[in-house]
């Protein structure tokens, strides 16, 4: 077996088998699957339980139709909104708000509501209960009683209106992208998937980055390095790190996508058995070269930055340095991130076809042109090209100056000796 | 069929102008054990970082067996580096496994591990992680890493650092071992006494230039001069009037003297006896040890002469 191999299986194995991958890799599902089961709870724990409205109405308007029209069903098919009318005069108001009161403190009805006798020109009433925090339930009545309180101002105004939803509805403007295959509906995907790269990029770089740097450290700081440089050279060394750092990411990876999508596929199944809407549809519209590019992108900007957290493993001789040292990558990754207002406003812009074609921005900013505009393939294969160019020349770099660095003990380098030290053979 | 096991011929290094080694030449003879010594900062760790290829010379060649330093050759060699350190948290057994398949040990590899920490007897560490063993056993273990792949070359840098003297002596065993099994071997070491015991051939550099170069033998013949130590009642001030004699060391008890290259022990005692009450004399052959401080301390001289002569503007010799 080729040493880079060597070195490239050892540095995997070590990283799988440790205690702290085997955790992170099932827990952060489990963690994810459990908060997820949690906030669904929690959104159906109000919903199965009925309401009992006690509804004032000194308008003596609007009851009616509310009745009507809150036709919401608990799970058992009963009517989750009881509504009761209660008689009151401005004069009696008071009296019979503080009694309500205390029928929603021992339990009689869960809520109130009052609904002013000018509500037309208000436009506001009320609604009391013990908890006004179930968002949902007040939601639904606002909207119930703005359509209702709508319909009949519009009546006043001499419209008739049936169908207030109807009337009100929101104006869309469909935006559809010219493609060689047609044109083709984009809802924001495209932006949605350029920001997920990015984010998904930078996160694999905060905890796989610093990992990597330690691996590089490792050897200076337990000594051992020299024992390894007579076996294999700086370069093979960390290249093989690289590859078996990478290689465990991607192993956790696999993992977590296997299990989302054996999730995906069962709360698909579910949700088709169960009549609902596909969860397929969630999943951007994009074509396949898209993917792909999404893919090769995302492996080379973990390479790209990899490398330079390679080099800063290289320069530094402990693990508190390098800590301390890696502020300039995170800086770069992040003016990628915010480079990327340049690219969604004018994707085709000289500036936008330079700054993508940088290799430490390329990963995000020609993805997200791949995905808005269609670059012409020479632009993206060059982004590539130069993505691969540089791992290749900052790990020659970063070796050499491991190499140097660790037979010289001591303090950081400073920027000219750094340089000396690229020069020497 | 070439017998020599390391040739270093015309060999210069540099560190940003700080001369660390220059025009080293030098022939390591196949199954021969060497010491290579020298001061400290005399340029030794950086020679056999560059046999070992860490260090790529500025100019000059270094073979070994025939193949020219790099990967090939650094396989040929198990490398006792001097500064120690193992993966701290890796078991015994992995790391010996993982340097193993570094120097492509191969199929044998898992029995000659077997073998080696049965030797050092710490085959019963094998699955404790390498924090866990103490300091003593570590060295063992970085030992074993050497030899592991069963190099036809060994190239030890102060194998003896730090061991206390029961590790000292099952080291030394090792070594005679290996020299009979005809390894060849190449070691460096301040401790003279340890190099005289041990090897057939010397080679001493001091300030990055070859002062010495021969077998052990040849050296001290070549090195010119003798002492005596002799054991007396009486008046030791006569001692320095004897014919020959150089220099004396009075410990009380006994004294050394340090003869001239053409003195002779029979005149000497001639001398001596009528005006002494002598109860031994005995002829030394130089040591290693006073060969050393000798070469050194010349060196130094020449370098300080050197140097003076560069401050005056005139340009320095060779």
């Amino acid at each position: 077996m080729p040493k880079i191999l060597i070195v490239a299986r050892q540095e995997y194995l070590r990283r799988v088998k440790s205690k702290g991958f085997i955790i992170f890799t099932l827990l952060l599902p489990a963690i994810l699957a459990g908060y997820f089961l949690l906030i669904v709870k929690i959104s159906q724990a109000g919903r199965n339980v009925a309401s009992r409205l006690a509804v004032v109405d000194l308008s003596g308007k609007t009851f009616d139709e509310l009745r009507t029209t809150l036709d919401d069903k608990l799970a058992d098919g009963t009517p989750k909104y009881q509504l009761t009318p209660v008689d009151a005069t401005p004069a009696t108001l008071p009296a019979v708000r503080s009694r309500l009161q205390q029928d929603v403190l021992h339990g009689t009805f869960t809520a109130f509501l009052i609904i002013p006798s000018d509500v037309l020109q208000t436009n506001t009433a009320e609604y009391h209960a013990k908890n006004v925090a179930n968002v949902i339930e007040i939601q639904t009545l606002q909207n119930k009683l703005r359509d209702i309180v709508t319909r009949l101002r519009l009546e006043s105004a001499g419209v008739a209106a049936d169908n207030v939803p109807h009337v009100l509805a929101k104006f869309d403007l469909t935006a559809l992208k010219v493609t060689l295959t047609g044109d083709q509906e984009d809802r924001g995907q495209t932006i949605l998937a350029a920001y997920a790269l990015g984010t998904l990029l930078y996160m694999t770089l905060i905890i796989y980055g610093v990992t990597f740097m330690r691996s590089v450290v490792e050897e200076k700081t337990s000594r051992v390095a020299e024992v390894i440089l007579s076996s294999v050279d700086a370069y093979t060394l960390l290249m093989g790190k690289l590859i078996g750092v990478a290689g465990a990411g991607l192993t956790q990876y696999l993992v977590w996508a296997t299990g989302l999508a054996l999730a995906g596929s069962y709360s698909a199944a579910m949700s088709h058995l169960a009549g609902g809407p596909s969860l397929v549809k969630y999943i951007p519209h994009l074509s396949i070269a898209v993917y792909v590019c999404f893919v090769i992108f995302f492996l080379l900007g973990f390479l790209v930055y990899a490398a330079l957290f390679a080099a800063v493993g290289a320069i530094v001789s402990s693990d508190q340095e390098a800590q301390q040292s890696q502020m300039p990558i995170t800086l770069l990754l992040v003016a990628g991130f915010l480079s990327a207002s340049v690219i969604t406003s004018d994707p085709g812009s000289h500036l936008s076809i330079l700054l993508s074609e940088i290799p430490f921005f390329s990963p995000i900013l020609m993805t997200m042109r791949v995905i808005i505009s269609n670059p012409p393939f020479w632009q993206v294969a060059l982004a590539m090209a130069l993505c691969v160019g540089t791992i290749l020349v900052v790990m020659k770099l970063s070796a050499k100056v491991y190499r140097v660095g660790i037979l010289m003990t001591g303090k950081r380098p400073s920027l000219p000796e750094l340089l000396r030290w690229m020069k020497y053979s | 069929m070439s017998t020599a096991a390391i040739v270093v011929s015309g060999v210069c290094k540099s560190y940003g102008g700080v001369r660390a080694v220059t025009d080293l030449d030098f022939t390591v003879p196949e199954g021969s054990v060497c010491g290579f010594l020298g001061p400290n900062g005399s340029g030794k760790t950086t020679t056999i970082r560059m046999i070992m290829s860490i260090l790529y010379p500025d100019s000059g060649t270094i073979t070994v067996r025939g193949i020219p330093a790099g990967p090939k050759a650094q396989d040929l060699i198990g490398y006792l580096p001097e500064e120690r350190g193992l993966y701290p948290k890796m078991k015994v057994g992995e790391l010996l496994t993982y340097f193993a398949a570094l120097k492509n040990a191969g199929a044998d590899g898992p029995r000659r591990i077997k073998y080696w920490l049965q030797r050092v007897e710490l085959e019963a560490w094998a699955d404790k992680k390498v924090n866990e063993l103490s300091k003593g056993m570590q060295q063992k273990i970085q030992f074993i890493v050497s030899v592991l792949a069963d190099p036809p070359l060994l190239i030890l840098d102060e194998p003896s650092s730090g061991l206390d003297p029961v590790n000292a002596n099952v080291l030394k065993d090792i070594l005679l071992e290996l020299r009979a099994a005809g390894k060849t071997i190449l070691f460096s070491t301040h401790r003279m006494e340890e190099a005289e015991r041990i090897c057939d051939h010397i080679y001493m550099i001091n300030r990055g230039r070859k002062v010495l170069d021969g077998t052990l033998a040849a050296v001290k013949a070549g090195a010119g001069q003798s002492a005596a130590r002799i054991e007396f009642r009486g008046d030791g001030s006569l001692l320095r009037q004897a014919p020959g004699v150089r220099e004396v060391e009075d410990y009380g008890n006994y004294a050394e003297m340090r003869l001239s290259a053409e003195a002779q022990g029979a005149e000497i005692v001639r001398f001596l006896a009528p005006r002494l009450d002598i109860t031994r004399f005995e002829l030394l052959e130089p040591s290693l040890n006073q060969i050393f401080l000798e070469k050194v301390s010349q060196g130094d001289a020449a370098y300080a002469e050197n140097s003076d002569r560069r401050e005056a503007g005139v340009p320095a010799a060779g």
